[in-house]
């Protein structure tokens, strides 16, 4: 019977003794071990406890690195050369930018051109007021028929023409007003006509008003007037001649295109100006003006333009001579 | 030893036997940890108890059935003898039940105690128990334990030689 403590206690490490484990225990570890892969036999009473000298290092990844990057430079003489040199080129270039910013002036060109009077000069000396020449025609296609030349008046009373009505109630010769000189006539021909022309079909010419010839006014020839030849006014003479009757056309020889003035490049305007100029018997133009007005500030470029035209001058038998011609500048936007 | 311990805790032989192949494979795997045979017995101890422990709490949480009946002692107690002293067979298999029958932190503590014949100290350091907390689980253990006894011996039937006492 348990009586006391130490009783008990001897009773419970009796109990409580050891127990052997079976003897398959340890096989099992082993080969639960073993189905791990190869290792050392466990031995507990043994001194030796094999070391496990397979150590896991673990595969160590090289994982590049880079250092915190710095911006350096060698010393720092470099970089205050560095801030020195790009001043001073900033400095050129605004230098250079600042000279360009001066407004220049567009130069114009100056012609200076010597004016030859020399055909305003009367060919011939006359005792009273000098006319200048005639012209005439009636708007007919051919140029004026050879004829002789009709009676020299001082006062003119019918044009010389075509007579087309053969006997007039109240006949009055036809007359021109010329003063009293000879003239190249062709006295042999049997109508009224121009002596140098070559027509031979009746015809009066293209000019306007009565008379021979392609000018204006009742006279002969191409000029203005009522006397004979090129001139304007009556009688014959120099003055400024027109083109035809003998005298050829002045030849463009330069012309440069009138330029758009902002008025009418704005409003998209366009047309034709006419502007009438003598050229001189050097091709320069001379007292240009405007013949027909195209407007919005064109006729003014048309004149600008027209006045530095270069020609070859009109030439008279031979010689140049100072004709008037009309221009037509044709203003086109394209 | 390992075995042993891990058998007087758990009561369960399978389960034993689990705990300490599972302690002896740790034991390879701490190998190049341990110096010396002193330094592994302790280890083997410490490691033994814990897991055996462990296995205690886990089974707890999932209750499961007693796979040695003997062990457990449902078989009827043979009836103990009147004097059976320390070592008795019979008596030993009662205390071995009794023992079964304490929660796990004094059960750890009477099989190192009794089993492995540690001082409360070596205890304590196995266990990781404060000294104080062995001792009284000692103390407290013991005086269970006697009382368990005291209550079994008195309730079997008395044994008489052929002679019935009759009480009058």
């Amino acid at each position: 019977m348990i009586e006391s403590d130490a009783q008990l206690e001897q009773a419970l490490s009796a109990a409580l003794a050891r127990e052997a484990a079976p003897a398959s225990l340890i096989d099992r570890v082993e080969q639960r071990l073993t189905a791990g892969g190869p290792q050392p036999k466990l031995r507990l009473s043994g001194q030796d406890f094999s070391q496990d000298s397979s150590h896991d290092q673990g595969a160590h990844a090289f994982i590049p690195t880079f250092a915190t990057l710095q911006i350096t430079t060698k010393s720092r003489w470099t970089s205050l050369f560095s801030l020195g040199a790009h001043a001073v080129l900033c400095a050129l270039i605004l230098l250079f930018a600042l000279n360009q910013w001066h407004m220049r002036q567009i130069q114009k060109k100056l012609i200076a051109t010597t004016v030859d009077v020399a055909p305003f000069i009367p060919s011939s000396p006359l005792k009273d007021t000098m006319g200048g020449g005639g012209g005439g025609g009636n708007h007919e296609i051919l140029e004026a028929s050879k004829g002789k030349l009709p009676k020299f008046a001082k006062q003119q009373i019918t044009p010389p023409q075509i007579l087309r009505i053969d006997h007039p109630k109240l006949a009055v010769e036809p007359t021109v007003v010329m003063p009293p000189i000879k003239l190249p006539d062709a006295t042999n021909m049997p109508d009224l006509g121009i002596p140098q022309s070559q027509q031979v079909t009746l015809s009066q010419g293209p000019g306007s008003g009565s008379g021979f010839g392609s000018g204006e006014g009742g006279g002969i020839g191409s000029g203005n007037g009522n006397g004979i030849g090129p001139g304007t006014g009556g009688g014959y003479g120099g003055g400024v001649y027109h083109v035809g009757g003998g005298v050829s056309n002045p030849i463009l020889v330069y012309a440069p295109d009138p330029e758009f003035s902002d008025e009418a490049r704005r409003a998209k305007y366009q047309g034709v100006c006419v502007v009438g100029l003598i050229v001189d018997a050097q091709g320069n133009p001379q007292r240009v003006h405007i013949v027909r007005p195209l407007g919005m500030g064109l006729d003014e470029k048309a004149m600008e333009a027209v006045r530095q035209y270069k020609f070859k001058p009109a030439l008279y038998k031979g010689k140049p001579v100072a004709v008037e011609v009309n221009i037509e500048v044709n203003f086109r936007i394209y | 030893m390992v075995f042993s311990i891990a058998l007087r805790i758990l009561s369960d032989r399978f389960l034993a036997e689990e705990t300490a192949q599972d302690v002896f494979l740790e034991l390879h795997a701490h190998l190049d940890a341990l110096a010396s045979d002193a330094h592994v017995l302790h280890w083997l101890r410490r490691t033994t108890v814990h897991r055996a422990i462990d296995r205690i709490r886990h089974r707890d949480r999932r209750p499961e059935v007693a796979t040695d009946p003997a062990e457990f002692g449902l078989m009827d107690l043979p009836s103990l003898a009147v004097d059976a002293g320390p070592g008795d067979p019979l008596l030993n298999r009662q205390l071995r039940q009794l023992v079964a029958s304490l929660p796990a932190g004094p059960r750890a503590v009477v099989v190192l105690r009794y089993q492995e014949d540690l001082t409360p100290d070596e205890i304590a350091e196995a266990l990781g128990m404060p000294v104080a907390t062995v001792k009284s689980h000692l103390r407290r253990t013991l005086a269970l334990l006697r009382e368990k006894l005291t209550r079994a011996l008195a309730a079997r039937p008395q044994k008489a030689s052929g002679v019935e006492v009759k009480q009058s």
